[in-house]
């Protein structure tokens, strides 16, 4: 155990001194090129027990990239073992586990220079064979979910601009309780729904979040409860947020630029629940 | 009757012109109180002399009424002259010392040692050493094979892992030996007899280190009389007492606390990105009771406690993994009894163990790791002198751990030095023991005048493995002459699986030790002749053979379940390495070069440099002595470290983060690391107590040798992590 506690002796340390630089980075919250905000699964975790189809939906932002067609192509398989340092494909999947496809995508369906907004959905198969493989797997990797990544990939045709995306599809054999995308109502700016692009430097939050879910686990000490830590992750074309992100219920502050752009707040719970907001001004 | 008359009108008279008066005081060492006994103390005009006792004490009995001259002469010391007369109430002298802790020259040759692995630092030498602050175990970074690394808790010695390097306090085992990251070691400098720095080669004693062991040897109280030291710097203040309780026993006890979190609170108010709640702190204390039995058999008890801790809420980040309070606390402690017998003149026994805790709790948002362990080692070690030509050594080393762990962490992959956490936590609760059991033998045979070999032997059982390992050992030294030694070293080490690596929740229970195998021949020389001035150098080779290495995998067992690792890790390590000490006159100049080519290799990443493979790395050492004043100087060259480049990244659409995308492991280097400190000591000596004042300058160039890379969000934009920048730093002591 002594290099553990060395490790995070240093850690804490490390990170403040690793705190002291990067100030000249461009902000997350900055929409800025090629970026995947968000990709919402329709049902983020997928009782494994029958075929079924699972949609994904991308939010895409492209500044000053309005005008364009996107390639883009995806693989799903299952997890290679990312978390342990695999690389993040499916090279290694047996094709019978393994779907692809590709497509090109136009942003000019939004007027403007910019494109904000949901790219083309993609459905995604859970086969016989994937509930085969599954139900090989350990009984408690099955309940505690295994996940089936989708990797998507988008260029522009025109420019040199791309941006890599993953997406976890989680196979359970539970039955209830499946995590499921949590909703808010409004982006609230000064305690007011946010209907116009402000003028002013103010409170920005989200209304009526939907709490996180309590889910279970298996674990070496038997079936253990967790709750949902939900965050909120901010974006805007102009103007800066005092906070890239922020947890559910906390206040961040907005300071305008300009006099338009696209806000974008995603919701999410960690587990691949995904709800996401776009506004335009 | 008239005559009579006369005599005593002449008596008295001559008593009335000539009285005489005694003398009486004690001489002491001017400053540090300490007694100086068998010293001749001579008065002047009348040319008396008188000789101190054994207590420090004289008499002049017939000294003439009036002014006088004391005159004292002693090697070694300034020569006292000191007016006064007969009717001063206090003749207690003091006597001024020429040097007061000479900054020594490291001894590299002079005899045959006991293991030719070992290398170690006296407490004068490790309190002067320039960049150390006073720290014995910084000190040891001046030593050759031993890696440069700004902000570190651990020690990496000769091209191995931070994991294969393993701290002991009087030869048992603590879990830490820094507070904060490279702040301060745990135990009090003065408290420290001499700090033992073990490289490839080293003795049956130790195991359990691929590396090689750092061993901090605490010492006994001072026993002439009751005495103690208060000592400030900017980031700490403490104070060590020692003195004889009886006789035959005395107490040595020092306290140390921060206070540097202050300072850090204002720092991070000027932060964005973090709030600090709870200041950082650490404090330590050290006690060691020693109680002389008999001549030949000696009993100590030992205590020693280390706590750190921190808070503070991570505003914001790139990472919601590294989001939320942060909290930290470290605290062990270790009793430890201590008995020494000479049985005969044939036989020495020394046995010892120690008992003690240690806690950690780290939380960071939801996430925590809380250990609670129990740790029972115990050593001993029966010397029997077979012959003059033949010594043996038999021992045990044993250690025992209960805890209890739980946690919540990030499943995470850190391949090439590239972190990046996974969407899943794992939780994890583990009750379990582990027990490292070692039995040794050393043998000293020498064979003639000139040569001496040391065939050993190490078994040690791993509980975490359930194995039990055999360990040959070697050791010879050939002396070509009186100050030119040849010497070789080689043996086998196992080092069990560690931080959880063998854990059925979080590793894999299958994976066995991994092992090395170290060969080293060095040649030392001594060309100061008898003299304490002139020439020392020591050059070596070694060669280290690493097998089963343990490495992260990413395969998965048919049932899907991870393996998460494995023995198939290999890697070699070679280097030249060179120690030499000059001194002339009031200079001395020290050096210590490393020369090293550090690999590894596993199946899923291939072959590449080791993480701390710093292909040159040169300490260069200078020192001025001259009256109360010291200056010195260190100039530290090291080749940049190894890294990994990101070539791109995956946006993880689930936990909002960036997966990196690792190029070749650490296929690319850091700029070279380029520091020069500068330190300069005064003491100033008064009657009964010392003022020692230093000032330590690091890094006074304000080179930038940032070792690391921030990254933006995306790793699309990086920039050189600050490094050291300039720091004074500047401490006092008080000693009386």
């Amino acid at each position: 155990m002594r290099n553990i506690i060395n490790c995070f002796s240093l850690l804490s340390l490390n990170f403040i001194l690793i705190s002291c630089g990067g100030g000249d980075f461009t902000e997350r919250s900055e929409l800025e090129g090629l970026r995947v905000l968000s990709i919402s699964a329709n049902t983020p975790e997928v009782n494994a027990s029958a075929p079924s189809t699972v949609i994904l939906s991308p939010v895409i932002s492209y500044v000053d990239g309005g005008n364009t067609t996107l390639d883009y192509s995806w693989e799903a398989c299952p997890d290679p073992g990312i978390d342990f340092g695999a690389d993040i494909n499916c090279d290694s999947s047996p094709s019978t586990l393994k779907q692809v496809g590709s497509n090109t995508f136009s942003t000019s369906s939004l007027s403007g220079s910019s494109y904000t907004g949901l790219a083309t959905s993609l459905s995604v198969n859970i086969t016989p064979a994937i509930l085969a493989y599954f139900s090989n797997l350990d009984s408690d990797l099955q309940f505690n979910g295994v996940d089936y990544i989708v990797v998507l990939k988008y260029s522009d045709q025109n420019s040199d601009a791309k941006i890599d995306a993953l997406k976890r599809i989680k196979l359970t054999s539970k039955t209830t309780g499946l995590n499921v995308n949590e909703s808010f109502g409004d982006i609230i700016f000064n305690d007011s729904i946010l209907s116009a692009y402000p003028t002013v430097e103010g409170i920005i939050k989200i209304s009526s979040p939907t709490p996180g879910q309590t889910y279970s686990k298996q674990t070496n000490v038997g079936l253990k409860s967790f709750e949902e830590e939900m965050y909120i992750s901010w974006y805007s074309s102009t103007g800066e947020y005092l906070f890239n992100r922020t947890d559910t219920g906390e206040d961040n502050t907005f300071t305008p630029e300009g006099s338009s752009g696209v806000f974008v707040v995603v919701y999410r719970d960690g587990r691949g629940g995904v709800f996401t907001k776009i506004t335009n001004f | 009757m008239r005559l009579n008359i006369f005599l005593s009108l002449s008596t008295l008279l001559m008593s009335t012109c000539f009285a005489q008066t005694a003398i009486k005081g004690v001489l002491f060492e001017k400053g540090t109180k300490g007694i100086l006994k068998e010293t001749n103390i001579y008065i002047m005009p009348y040319k008396l002399k008188a000789t101190t006792d054994s207590e420090g004490k004289f008499i002049f009995p017939d000294v003439p009424e009036g002014k006088f001259e004391f005159i004292v002469n002693k090697s070694g010391y300034f020569r006292l002259k000191l007016e006064t007369d007969t009717k001063s109430m206090n003749n207690d002298l003091y006597l001024e010392k020429e040097f007061y802790d000479v900054f020594e020259t490291v001894v590299t040759g002079k005899e045959i040692k006991k293991d030719v692995a070992k290398k170690s630092l006296s407490q004068k030498e490790f309190l002067k050493a320039p960049g150390a602050q006073e720290d014995p175990v910084k000190a040891v970074q001046n030593l050759p094979g031993v890696a440069n690394q700004s902000f570190s808790s651990q020690i990496v010695i000769q091209g191995s892992e931070p994991d294969d390097t393993r701290y002991t306090i009087n030869g048992h085992e603590i879990p830490l030996i820094f507070h904060f990251g490279g702040l301060t070691s745990v135990v009090t400098p003065t408290a420290v007899k001499d700090v033992e720095f073990l490289a490839a080669g080293f003795g049956p004693e130790y195991g359990r280190a691929l590396g090689g062991i750092i061993n901090l040897n605490t010492r006994q109280a001072r026993t002439d009389r009751w005495r103690g030291e208060g000592f400030i710097d900017i980031t700490k203040l403490g104070a060590l007492t020692e003195g004889p309780i009886s006789e035959n026993s005395s107490l040595v006890a020092s306290a140390r606390v921060s206070y540097f979190g202050k300072i850090f609170e204002k720092v991070a108010e000027e932060m964005d990105d973090f709030t600090v709640t709870a200041a950082p702190e650490f404090q330590d204390y050290y006690v060691n009771y020693d109680y002389e039995i008999s001549k030949d058999e000696r009993f100590s008890l030992i205590a020693i406690s280390s706590k750190d801790t921190l808070e503070l809420i991570i505003k914001e980040g790139d990472n919601p993994n590294i989001e939320g309070d942060i909290s930290n606390e470290t605290t062990f402690s270790r009793v430890i009894p201590r008995y020494i017998k000479k049985v005969n003149d044939k036989t020495k026994l020394d046995v010892s163990m120690a008992v003690g805790k240690d806690n950690l709790n780290f939380g960071l948002g939801e996430r925590f790791f809380d250990l609670d362990a129990t740790t029972v080692t115990q050593r001993t070690e029966v010397e029997y002198k077979y012959s003059d030509k033949l010594t043996n050594y038999i021992g045990t080393d044993i250690q025992w751990r209960k805890f209890n762990l739980d946690l919540l962490l990030p499943n995470r992959s850190s391949g090439g030095g590239v972190n990046s956490a996974g969407s899943e936590s794992t939780f994890a609760s583990i009750d379990g023991e582990n027990t490292e059991a070692a039995v040794y033998l050393r043998n000293i045979y020498k064979v003639n005048d000139k040569l001496s070999v040391s065939p050993n032997l190490r078994a040690e059982y791993f509980s975490t493995t359930d194995e039990t390992y055999l360990m040959p050992r070697v050791n010879a030294t050939y002396s070509l002459s009186s100050s030119l030694f040849l010497n070789l070293a080689s043996g086998l080490y196992y080092q069990a699986p560690q931080n959880g690596e063998n854990s059925e929740d979080f590793g894999n229970p299958d994976i066995d030790a991994e092992k090395s195998t170290h060969y080293l021949f060095s040649v030392v020389k001594d060309f100061r002749g008898g003299s304490n001035k002139g020439l020392t150098i020591d050059v070596g080779v070694f060669y280290k053979e690493l097998e089963d290495l343990i490495v992260s995998t990413s395969e998965k067992r048919s049932d899907g379940t991870s393996i998460r690792n494995d023995n198939d890790g290999e890697g070699t390590v070679q280097g030249i390495q060179f120690q030499g000490s000059y001194k002339f006159s009031e200079y001395t100049i020290l050096s210590s070069y490393t020369y090293l080519n550090s690999r590894r290799k596993d199946p899923e990443s291939g072959e590449y440099p080791s993480q701390f493979d710093q292909t040159h790395n040169l300490n260069l050492i200078g020192i001025y002595e001259r009256s109360r004043w010291s200056f010195s100087t260190r100039l530290r060259y090291v080749s940049g470290g190894p890294y990994t480049p990101i070539e791109g990244s995956i946006y993880d659409g689930d936990s909002d983060v960036y997966l990196p995308t690792r190029g070749s492991f650490y296929s690319q280097r850091f700029d070279d690391f380029f520091q020069l400190d500068l330190r300069v000591d005064r003491k100033f000596i008064y009657q009964t107590w010392i003022l020692s004042a230093y000032l330590d300058i690091q890094n006074l160039t304000n080179a930038n040798n940032g070792q690391n890379f921030s990254y933006n969000y995306d790793y699309s934009q990086k920039e050189k992590a600050a490094g050291l920048p300039v720091l004074p730093i500047i401490g006092l002591r008080g000693e009386f």
